[in-house]
C-alpha cells in the first residue's frame, strides 16, 4: 500500500503541483455527529481532538473534513486509502496559516510531497482548498 | 454488541443503518446496487456508514477493507467476512 500511495501521489503531481477542493454543510455535519458520535474520532486526529473547540465542534469537524477531502483529492487517493484521522491540520502559531501532518505510519506514503491547505467558513458552509507540491528529488 | 451471525441478518442491519442516513435499500433489492451511482452516496455518507458499521458490529475496519466496496452486496460481504458464523 505504501508504494501504491507513493505512486498515486507522484502520478497526481506530474508537473509538480496538484490541487483539490471540497465543501460540506456545517449543519449536515452537526446532524451526523449527533447520530454517530464516534465519527468525531474517525475524522479528527488525536491532536485535533484536543484542540477542537467544544462550542464549535460541528464547524471545526466540517472544516477539517473538507480540508482532508481536498488533500486526498489533490493526492489522488481515496479516504479509504488515507483515513482522515491520520491527517493532522494545526494552526500556525505565528499567523493564519495551517500546517499539515500525517500519522507516524503514513509519512512514508507521502515523503515526496508537500501539502498546503486553506479552510474557510461562511453561510453554514465549510470549504477547503489543498495544494500538493511534489518534491522533485523524490520523483 | 449486537449478535449477528448470518448474512441475512447483516444485510437487514445494514438496511436499517442506511435508513438512518436517509437511503433506501432492502435485503430483497439487488445487491448490485451501487452506493454512489445508484443510492447517491457521497464520501461523507460512505465514511459515516463505515463508522456506523464499526459501532454496530464492534469490529474495526482496516482502511482498505472498503477501498473497492461500492455495491450493497460487497458491503454485506465485507461485514459478514468479519462476523458471520461459518
Amino acid at each position: 500500500m505504501i508504494d501504491a500511495l507513493r505512486a498515486a501521489a507522484a502520478a497526481a503531481v506530474p508537473s509538480g503541483i496538484s490541487v483539490g477542493v471540497d465543501v460540506v454543510s456545517v449543519e449536515r455535519v452537526r446532524v451526523a455527529l449527533g447520530r454517530t458520535p464516534s465519527l468525531v474520532a474517525n475524522i479528527l486526529s488525536s491532536d485535533e481532538m484536543v484542540s477542537a473547540p467544544a462550542g464549535r465542534l460541528a464547524e471545526f469537524v466540517a472544516g477539517r473534513w473538507a480540508a482532508k477531502e481536498a488533500i486526498c483529492k489533490a493526492l489522488g487517493v481515496g479516504l479509504c486509502q488515507l483515513r482522515p484521522n491520520a491527517i493532522t491540520i494545526t494552526s500556525d502559531a505565528a499567523g493564519p496559516g495551517l500546517t499539515v501532518g500525517f500519522a507516524v505510519d503514513v509519512p512514508a506514503h507521502l515523503s515526496g510531497v508537500h501539502v498546503s491547505v486553506s479552510i474557510t467558513h461562511d453561510a453554514g458552509i465549510a470549504a477547503a482548498v489543498a495544494a500538493v507540491v511534489a518534491d522533485a528529488a523524490a520523483g | 454488541m449486537q449478535q449477528v451471525t448470518t448474512r441475512a441478518e447483516v444485510a437487514a442491519t445494514i438496511s436499517e443503518l442506511l435508513a438512518e442516513l436517509g437511503f433506501t435499500w432492502s435485503p430483497g433489492d439487488s445487491e448490485k446496487i451501487h452506493v454512489f451511482d445508484d443510492l447517491g452516496f457521497d464520501s461523507f455518507d460512505g465514511y459515516e456508514l463505515v463508522t456506523m458499521l464499526e459501532d454496530r458490529f464492534e469490529v474495526p475496519s482496516a482502511p482498505e477493507d472498503f477501498a473497492a466496496t461500492f455495491t450493497m452486496g460487497s458491503i454485506v460481504d465485507v461485514v459478514c467476512s468479519k462476523i458471520c458464523a461459518t
